[in-house]
């Protein structure tokens, strides 16, 4: 009997301790490589779509130059790069992941060296400046957006890989059999010795009912943790990023427009329903939202797109006018300010959900943080007070 | 450091304010209903720098005392007030930032300030607060040229102009580091929206080269005012805030955005870290991007306001206050923005107090 507890206890032990390290190492992946890797894609999109907007804004100042919203254009540049940098320092051993970050680096070097060719290109009154100005934002919207979009599948699928960590159950189920065969224990000695309760055997039982409790303790909120980071914090961020991509794409039609002198936004309308809409991104992401105050800055988004929208329509109108000029200068000015707000305020929310994806994170792994001690630890009490209850038995026997 | 004096140096009578009421204010915002009455909100500015009518006729002030204290001299002195005694604080950018990055300031309760949404968006794209969740600005301000023609005999436009040796013993400076190399960086074709370490200095040397030939007069915060008033000084680096008062009185003194660009800065409200009063220092910061009651402390302090639909503001209500909305030094054109420079900081904040403190011994303003 006293072996075959101790076999059990330890056939449990490491099993639990197996499902214990898979789901703190699921856990921490998520927190080094997983959670870091979308989330910082979602930022890499919105530097890209900041950067072009202030990069056509500086393309039409031709000769006179925006220092501001080149300064912009920069720092944009530079976050979307070390974005991309960060990406690749964690996705780990991942060759396809590489392998599109790779790509994104190059395509970022073409679209510096397209904005600049154009920029030099309009300074020296040069048309085809326009045409580079446009390549290049092909470059973002059919280059590096795709090869971003590639990452982020990849570890959206790796996230609901490692959040469902529902196997975990099983070393509830074994550390059961442990507490049975604990029990059995104590009620062979009774029938058989007539001791009513065996001290270290009661002992044993307590510390695998208590070992349960924590894990179960743990592994409920670590899911509740991660449920709240991915189901939350993580599909705000992609909505977040939806929106900025829809917003990006409206921009970057409304300078072809405007470089082309062709009134009619490509879909400007649609973007707008698809954004503002009754079922738009804007209540999507409202109804995500879990506080006034996420809330209140889903209001603000909102408003600096409509804010922008409008400034879009007068660029329309202008051009539809034949006010070329008019056009490029509301692009230059009033839009270029309107989407810049629009989306530093996005951003904002972006960091917010980030932050909150963090912590939701950091707690997850903090509270399966002693799992795989506490399963050894556990593992070793349980059968050490089990030998010793069966010994003090077998002693007396003798 | 030693206390230095304020660069809101305000004429008294400035204003005007006067004519405006606030009859015609927005309701009372709803998260107002949130306050719990009798509760202190504790506000440390800088001198001058609100009309005081505005403490006890805001939406707040119905219910919460407005403890307001205009004890921040400059950010020297004034960050050793800073502390959660204070519900809010308006340090200037740059120091905002240090705070911010230091965590002694805390995020902005955003859902009790819907008009957070009037922030002008150039006010939103700072690199060390995208999006303004730590920050509200107060009130902003341009460090450019200001110049009497008479003495000068000359338009000014450049910044090459304050090292001109035509008016060399005849200028006089602003000791504030981050503005006066600022502008000497500009001078030098660098970037002080993207200082380093090396820019920054190149700058100072240009204004030690400048100053050991005497081309400065003087190095102090507001004296530039009565310098321009009283003749003593051609030109002045200056900020625009005193000059558009000074033109009241003065209206031949001249104040230019140069060409190759000027320095932006502007105060900003933060809640510090443990403070008291979070709500109803967030009903405060409300209150003051509503843009009637924000039109009207434009009126009074005349620099440029961070609130969207301050000018139309000022346009409806005529006379001086539409005046002031046709101001291009309140309401600058997109052509004079973007030649404006905010001091970015350096990514190593010792270097850039070091700087500081070097400069601020050389200038004689330590």
């Amino acid at each position: 009997m006293a072996i075959a507890t101790l076999v059990v206890v330890v056939a449990a032990g490491t099993i639990t301790w197996v499902l214990a390290d898979r789901l703190v190492a699921n856990t921490e992946r998520i927190a080094d490589s997983t959670g870091e890797v979308l989330v910082v894609n979602q930022q890499v999109e919105a530097s890209f779509a900041e950067a072009h907007a202030a990069a056509v804004s500086v393309h039409l100042a031709g000769a006179d130059g925006d220092r501001e919203q080149r300064r912009l254009y920069e720092l944009a540049i530079e976050r979307a790069a070390s974005g991309i940098e960060r990406v690749a320092a964690v996705v780990g051993d991942d060759p396809t992941s590489h392998a599109a970050l790779e790509q994104a680096a190059a395509l970022t070097t073409r679209y510096v060296g397209l904005v600049e060719a154009g920029r030099s290109a309009a300074i020296d009154g040069d048309a085809t400046g326009d045409t580079t100005l446009d390549d290049a934002t092909q470059v973002v919207r059919s280059g590096i957006t795709p090869e971003v979009a590639v990452v982020t599948e990849r570890f959206q699928a790796n996230l609901d890989d490692q959040t469902s960590n529902s196997v975990f159950l099983l070393s509830f189920a074994v550390f059961l059999v442990v507490l049975v065969a604990l029990v059995l224990g104590q009620l062979y000695l009774y029938r058989r010795f007539h001791r009513i309760v065996n001290p270290p055997l009661f002992l044993a039982t307590l510390v695998a009912l208590a070992w349960i409790l924590y894990a179960g303790w743990a592994f409920f909120q670590q899911q509740s943790s991660l449920d709240a980071a991915d189901g939350d914090a993580y599909d705000s961020i992609a909505v977040s990023g939806q929106i900025q991509e829809l917003a990006f794409e409206h921009r970057a039609a409304e300078n072809t427009s405007v470089l082309t002198g062709a009134s009619g936004v490509a879909g400007g309308s649609e973007v707008d329903e698809l954004l503002a809409g009754e079922r738009g991104l804007f209540v999507s992401l409202n109804t995500l939202a879990d506080t006034d105050r996420e809330r209140a800055m889903v209001t603000e988004v909102a408003a600096r797109w409509e804010r922008y929208f409008e400034a879009s329509g007068s660029i329309d109108g202008a051009l539809s006018a034949g006010r070329l000029e008019q056009a490029e200068a509301i692009t230059s000015g009033l839009a270029a300010d309107a989407f810049n707000g629009f989306n530093a305020s996005a951003e904002a929310l972006l960091l917010d959900n980030r932050e909150q994806f963090a912590a939701e994170v950091d707690f997850a792994v903090d509270v399966v943080r002693w799992l795989r001690l506490g399963a050894i630890l556990a593992t070793i009490l349980v059968a050490l007070l089990a030998w010793w209850g069966y010994a003090i038995r077998i002693q007396e026997y003798r | 450091m030693t206390a230095r004096l304020s660069r809101r140096s305000f004429l008294a009578g400035a204003a005007a304010t006067a004519a405006l009421g606030l009859s015609g204010c927005a309701s009372r915002p709803t998260t107002v209903t949130e306050l719990t009455a009798g509760r202190t909100i504790n506000v440390l500015n800088w001198p001058d720098y609100v009309d005081t009518n505005l403490l006890t006729l805001i939406p707040t002030a119905a219910s919460r005392a407005i403890e307001y204290r205009a004890e921040w001299e400059d950010n020297y002195s004034g960050e050793e007030l800073f502390g959660p005694q204070w519900d809010i604080v308006m340090p200037t950018n740059w120091l905002a930032a240090q705070l911010i990055q230091r965590g002694d300031v805390q995020q902005l309760p955003l859902e009790l300030i819907p008009n957070h949404v009037n922030i002008d968006p150039a006010f939103l794209t700072n690199g060390w607060d995208r999006g303004a969740r730590f920050h509200m600005p107060w009130q902003a301000g341009i460090t450019g040229i200001a110049y009497d023609p008479a003495l000068t005999d000359r338009d000014l436009s450049s910044v090459e102009d304050l090292f001109a040796p035509d008016l060399a013993g005849r200028v006089s400076m602003i000791g504030e580091m981050r503005e006066a190399v600022g502008l000497a960086m500009i001078a030098n074709g660098d970037d002080p929206a993207r200082p380093t370490p090396a820019t920054a200095e190149a700058g100072f040397a240009r204004l030690q080269d400048a100053g050991a030939r005497g081309q400065f007069v003087s190095w102090g915060f507001n004296e530039f005012a009565d310098q321009l008033r009283s003749g003593q000084v051609a030109a002045a680096m200056a900020w625009s805030g005193d000059i558009v008062q000074l033109q009241a009185e003065r209206p031949d003194i001249v104040f230019v955005v140069p060409d190759e660009g000027a320095i932006q800065w502007f105060d900003t409200m933060v809640i510090p870290t443990g403070a008291q009063s979070v709500v109803g220092a967030a009903s405060f910061m409300n209150d003051f991007y509503d843009p009637q009651i924000a039109a009207q402390n434009t009126q009074f302090v005349q620099y440029i306001s961070p609130v969207l639909g301050v000018a139309d503001e000022l346009a409806r209500l005529g006379g001086d206050a539409a005046a002031l909305a046709q101001n291009p030094i309140l309401f600058p054109d997109d052509a004079t923005r973007s030649r404006l420079f905010t001091w970015g900081g350096f990514d190593d904040t010792d270097a850039e107090i070091d700087l500081d403190t070097r400069f601020a011994e050389w200038a004689g303003v330590a």
